[in-house]
């Protein structure tokens, strides 16, 4: 979408155009929803982010200004909504819960064959990712992973580059020495 | 460079300078160790390139599309308060707040550093004085010494009911008025 385009959008869902906004949810719902599902790795709770992260925008939309990319502002909502949901007590319980079934996605082999390789790759990562703090995994989901610039992330996380680099480094660093694990066990002959 | 640096500086190849990369590279070089992590991160690095290219989207774009859009009302218009934060908000708006309060801050302290002058303002006359307040005491005493009886009677003539040691100024300015010290 244009610039000036998606600037005519906002200035008219501003003023209440339903449609405007329609064609702004359907321009951006894909990253934000994306951004949703690799830090909560399922799709019922990245549907409600992503639903609320708009609904937030639509409500606060009256205060954008045009120095800020839409998509960035969108970037900043949705990571806030995926932080508060890792920090919900019940939630970190449910992460838990998945940690322990880390191998599950390739052990269960019909459904390996359905998903393809870089899919399932991807899932892998996202499980390892889960397993960091939730800074560090949302730093490496924004850089890594939606290849974002350090200094959209740094504003988007609203921290300097210097403390970026630091969450990057244990993000990268730890999910290397778990998927180096994860694949000494994975070509372990299997004892039947 | 040492290995520890360098270890975690490989982890971190695409965000460092270019001066900073040729660094570490320089010293993954000479060094076996910091080698065989450098190449186990590029590894990663390859890893996470592929698995980031894979498309997302939603399981059923055009229902979230829908579900989003019958959750919003109209927009709430920002209040008077609102507005007035976003305004004092705005960068421009806090350097002017900042100057002038910086002004006011420098008036005020000059203002407080000032001699200040003691300004009096003129007493209303007195309808009652005290005697020795329109006498001069020295001479009055050598008046009262010489003419001690007729003195005497003028001030009693003077004297306030009311407050034995005031005298009706009027009335003391007129009896006493032959006397050269007034």
């Amino acid at each position: 979408m244009q610039q000036s385009e998606e600037l005519d959008l906002i200035e008219r869902a501003q003023q209440g155009d339903h449609q405007a906004f329609r064609r702004l949810v359907d321009a951006h719902h894909r990253f934000v929803h994306a951004v949703a599902f690799r830090i909560t790795r399922n799709h019922s709770d990245a549907d409600d982010i992503t639903q609320e992260a708009f609904i937030k925008l639509w409500k606060h939309l009256s205060k954008y200004r045009t120095g800020i990319k839409l998509t960035t502002w969108l970037y900043q909502i949705v990571t806030n909504q995926c932080l508060d949901f890792l920090k919900s007590a019940n939630k970190k319980q449910q992460v838990r819960n998945t940690e322990m079934s880390i191998a599950l996605p390739i052990a269960d082999e019909t459904s390996a064959e359905k998903k393809s390789d870089d899919q399932e790759l991807l899932e892998v990562i996202t499980t390892l990712a889960s397993r960091l703090t939730p800074k560090q995994q949302a730093a490496f989901v924004l850089r890594d992973l939606e290849g974002l610039s350090v200094d959209e992330v740094c504003e988007i996380l609203d921290m300097s580059a210097g403390t970026l680099k630091s969450n990057l480094y244990y993000a990268r660093n730890k999910i290397r020495e778990d998927l180096n694990l994860y694949y000494k066990e994975l070509i372990k002959p299997r004892v039947l | 460079m040492k290995c520890e640096k360098a270890v975690i500086q490989i982890h971190l190849l695409n965000e460092l300078t270019e001066s900073e990369r040729n660094e570490v590279l320089h010293h993954v070089k000479t060094c076996h160790a910091c080698q065989s992590k450098l190449e186990s991160v590029e590894q990663l690095t390859m890893l996470i390139t592929t698995a980031a290219t894979t498309p997302h989207a939603p399981v059923n774009s055009v229902a979230l599309t829908n579900r989003i859009m019958a959750s919003i009302k109209e927009p709430q218009q920002p209040t008077w308060f609102e507005r007035l934060i976003s305004i004092a908000e705005a960068k421009p708006v806090k350097w002017s707040m900042a100057v002038v309060s910086l002004i006011l801050m420098a008036i005020l302290t000059l203002e407080e550093l000032r001699p200040t002058e003691v300004s009096f303002t003129k007493a209303t006359p007195a309808t009652t004085v005290h005697r020795f307040s329109i006498l001069n005491v020295k001479t009055f005493r050598d008046e009262l010494k010489r003419h001690k009886a007729d003195y005497q009677s003028s001030l009693k003539a003077c004297q306030d009911p009311f407050a034995i040691t005031q005298y009706n100024i009027t009335c003391l300015r007129e009896k006493l008025s032959k006397y050269k010290t007034l």
